[in-house]
């Protein structure tokens, strides 16, 4: 940062001769200097050691006010934590410092000058001063300028907030600012004065800036008056003001960048400044001696204010602490060890916790000078003894107050804590374990407890019969009295009958069997037929099919006649009149027919009225029983066939298997079957969906 | 103070259910305690178990009143609805009868509820429909027996009762002596 800084060992007779040197130089070139000062970049060092007085009018006032604004600075920077981004001004060195009598002098000159017309280049000079300022600082012997400086750059501060390019000055204008609130200044004119500033700062050209200075200074003063006159104490304001604008021009050093880093401290300042206005005729060594005094002063401030933001934050942070654990409520309630071994564990824990805790607050309170305790009691809780000595001692025994005592065990142990809780914490009435009760008559309490147990039961009974009497209330005379909920119970009990899926195992989807009739006659029908069959069985292996199907046709009357009466048969029955043949046999086809039937029933539900296919079916299914048959007869010849792992010819699961594979009828025959299926099935179920919302719509509306 | 019968409970449910309709459950059967009716002079209360046990420590012509009042049983053991039983019955009830803010004060003065100060109904309201009346704010204040459905209630006019009072809350001050 300072990497440009050119290291300047100056002693007090080196400023004196400097200021002498500017001194005659500052009276024959102070016109000039207004013109000379353009350039922050040009190394000030050089053009002030060429021109004495100033690059823009650096008066020996300025430079010293800047050095010792650079002092403070430096000196906050260290004590304050945080340093809002100071941009460095390590570009531009200073000029030489030109002694304080300079400073004396040359303030009754600027009085008369107008004052914003140099405050830019004072303020510029001031900043060189501060650099200058950072090197000797570290001699002693810089002190009092330094102080000089600083008070009069806080001065400086105080009226003209200056617009210099780094944030720290703009920190210092917004004190400043502040500041000239303090001295009853309108803050607009301010605002308007710190951002005319900063407006200016930012242009290149001294003379608009003077300019623009010179106006807001203008309207500095015209605000200056209008809020004197507003305030009641117009005139000492403008004494004030006045005083302060003479003081400005006497010591005009870099005004807002190097001044102070806290606005507190340049109050107290600016109050010291502000009661001692008539400083000018004010010896050097007096000013250092003030300033030494004002230095010291505020280090003292500062430090006072430091510790009492620390001891905040600890009182702050122990109270937090409380916070985290809520059983540190034993400030004010002791929880001695409980009945049960699991809630003492966990009480334990915690209540090493909240002494640990408690420790820590009460060493912390009493590590601090103030002594600050969270709860400022006469009777402390644990004895929080301020020496340390003690402390040790106070540890174990702290440790131990929240073991569990175990006196209180035990239901014994409860009634003697509420004995103990009613005597509160005095120290002389402690329940030992001497104090226990120890004839506890269990039986008593079992007595109440099972007293309690009947009178529950008694309830629950109560409750019960009450329930029952409800509903048989509600359940005669509910649908009388709650006509309302009529129409909301007809909702609940609709149901769609399209996703009632029959079972026939179930003995409630018999009632369905009604609608199934059509099926179950075509079953029948072909039931009947293989009925026939399988009577004519032994008697037709060797008939044709013709033949077959001539017997089929004209065997069907007669059975239908015949079984036209008894509608409803089983599967059983089926097997009864097919089992009149050979018993074997029959028992067998019979366990047979029944699946064939099955399969088959399917397609004779398709085809409703094509009689050829169901011959054809018919034939396939005589083919199928005879195949059965044959193979049963085969079978049965060879009993074991069946049984055997591999294939051979004629076996059943060979004529079998691929049944329930392949398919029965043509593709095209099944797809027109399907057609006329689907239409049909989505007349039904379309009808049926619109019944119901009949239904539903009849019963919304009554 | 002894517990209800099997025929007071039944008259007495009969009672309730007209208003709270199978709400009544929630009444015997409650989650947070158990909560029973006894009857103590011809009239019947309802407390919980706690109340109970407390009250039968009292002499039974000293006690006066213990938890709510329900109502009491008439000379013809007839079951009467007080207005203290609005409290419990307001939250459960089935079907609800909002009164403009004018006709309020004429039913809380023991009138009948006209069709001119009849605000709202509940959809649905049966004849003789036990309901609750409310105000238009939402506020119990009292009950009362439908004197026509609801569908009549749009066509009938407008000096025609259609709530027939029952109890409302300014009987706490006309009453207050005959209130338990």
């Amino acid at each position: 940062m300072f990497s440009n800084v050119t290291r300047l060992e100056i002693s007090m007779a080196d400023l004196q001769r400097l200021a002498e040197e500017s001194q005659q130089t500052a009276e024959t070139t102070s016109p000039s200097s207004l013109g000379a000062s353009s350039e922050p970049g040009t190394p000030l060092w050089a053009a002030s050691s060429s021109r004495p007085t100033p690059k823009k009018g650096t008066t020996p006032e300025e430079i010293l006010a800047a050095i010792m604004e650079d002092g403070s600075e430096d000196e906050r920077k260290q004590k304050k934590k945080k340093r809002r981004g100071r941009k460095s001004n390590a570009s531009t060195p200073l000029a030489a410092f030109q002694g304080t009598r300079a400073l004396s002098e040359g303030s009754e000159e600027e009085r008369r000058r107008p004052r914003g017309g140099e405050e830019e280049e004072e303020r510029r000079g001031g900043r060189e001063v501060k650099k200058l300022k950072l090197n000797p600082k570290a001699t002693g012997s810089e002190s009092s300028e330094e102080k000089e400086e600083k008070e009069k750059g806080k001065v400086v501060k105080n009226k003209a907030k200056t617009a210099s390019s780094s944030s720290s000055d703009e920190e210092e204008e917004e004190r400043g600012g502040s500041e000239v609130k303090k001295m009853k200044l309108d803050p607009k004119a301010t605002g308007r004065k710190i951002n005319g500033q900063k407006v200016t700062e930012e242009e290149s050209s001294e003379e608009e800036e003077e300019e623009e200075e010179k106006e807001e200074a203008g309207k500095v003063v015209k605000n200056v008056a209008k809020t004197a006159s507003s305030s009641s104490s117009d005139e000492e304001e403008e004494e004030e003001e006045e005083k302060i604008k003479t003081v400005l021009a006497a010591k005009a050093a870099a005004a807002a960048s190097s001044s102070s880093s806290s606005s507190e401290e340049e109050e107290e300042e600016e109050e010291e400044e502000k009661q001692a206005p008539p400083r000018v005729p004010l010896g050097a060594k007096e000013e250092a001696a003030r300033q030494r005094k004002a230095n010291a002063r505020r280090l003292a401030a500062v430090q006072k204010r430091q510790k009492e933001a620390e001891e905040e934050k600890k009182l702050i942070q122990g109270a937090l602490a409380n916070l985290d654990d809520p059983k540190a409520g034993a400030g004010k309630h002791i929880v001695f060890g409980s009945d049960e071994d699991e809630e003492d564990e966990d009480e334990q824990q915690t209540t090493s916790k909240v002494t640990r805790s408690k420790m820590a607050l009460f060493q912390n309170g009493q590590s601090e000078e103030e002594k600050v305790l969270p709860k400022p009691s006469a009777t402390q809780l644990f004895g929080g003894d301020e020496d340390e000595d003690e402390e040790d001692g106070h540890e174990e025994e702290d440790a131990s107050r929240f073991d569990i005592r175990p006196q209180f065990e035990g239901r014994g142990g409860q009634k003697l804590m509420e004995l103990q809780s009613r005597f509160g914490t005095d120290e002389r009435f402690k329940m030992d374990s001497r104090f226990l009760d120890e004839d506890e008559d269990k039986g008593e309490e079992s007595e109440n407890k099972t007293s309690v147990t009947e009178e529950e039961e008694a309830l629950d009974e109560e409750r019960k019969k009450s329930l029952s009497i409800l509903q048989s209330v509600l359940g005669g005379a509910g649908g009388q009295q709650s006509g309302g909920i009529k129409p909301g119970a007809k909702t609940k009990t609709f149901r769609d009958v399209s996703a009632l899926h029959y079972d026939p195992s179930k003995e409630e989807h018999a009632a369905f069997e009604t609608k199934t009739e059509e099926t179950k006659k075509e079953s029948k029908k072909a039931r009947r037929k293989k009925r026939e069959e399988a009577q004519k069985l032994p008697e037709e292996e060797e008939e044709e099919e013709p033949a077959l199907q001539s017997t089929l046709l004209s065997a069907d009357p007669g059975p239908e006649s015949e079984e036209a009466p008894g509608f409803k048969f089983s599967f059983f029955e089926d097997d009864v009149e097919t089992g009149s043949g050979e018993a074997a046999e029959y028992k067998v086809e019979s366990i047979q027919a029944p699946k064939v039937s099955w399969q088959q029933d399917a397609r004779f539900q398709d085809s409703s009225s094509d009689e050829e296919e169901e011959e054809k079916e018919e034939e396939e299914e005589k083919k199928e029983e005879q195949s059965n048959v044959t193979a049963q007869t085969a079978e049965e010849e060879t009993p074991s066939k069946t049984d055997l792992f591999f294939f051979f010819l004629g076996d059943s699961r060979l004529t079998d298997g691929p049944r329930s594979f392949c398919r029965a009828a043509h593709l095209e025959e099944q797809r027109e079957q399907w057609e006329e299926r689907r239409t049909d099935l989505r007349q039904e179920y379309r009808k049926k969906h619109k019944d119901a919302r009949r239904k539903l719509r009849s019963s919304m509306k009554s | 103070m002894r517990p209800l019968t099997d025929e007071e409970t039944k008259t007495m449910f009969e009672k309730l259910s007209k208003y709270i309709g199978d709400n009544i459950k929630l009444l015997v059967d409650r989650p947070d305690g158990s909560y029973c009716f006894r009857l103590h002079n011809d009239r019947v209360y309802y407390m919980s178990e706690r109340i109970l046990k407390l009250a039968t420590h009292i002499a039974r012509d000293k006690l006066v009143s213990v938890g709510t009042c329900f109502g009491k049983f008439t000379k013809t053991i007839k079951f009467r609805l007080h207005i203290t039983a609005l409290e419990f019955l307001a939250p459960y009830a089935k079907f609800k009868v909002w009164v403009k803010s004018g006709a309020e004060q004429s039913f809380l003065y023991g009138n009948h509820v006209l069709k001119a100060g009849l605000g709202r109904i509940t959809e649905n309201t049966m004849q003789y429909q036990g309901v609750v009346v409310y105000s238009m704010t939402d506020v119990p204040l009292g009950f009362g027996v439908a004197a026509k459905s609801t569908l009549e209630c749009r066509q009938v006019d407008p000096l025609s009762i259609v709530v027939f009072h029952q109890a409302d809350v300014g009987e706490f001050i006309r009453n207050e002596d005959t209130l338990t």
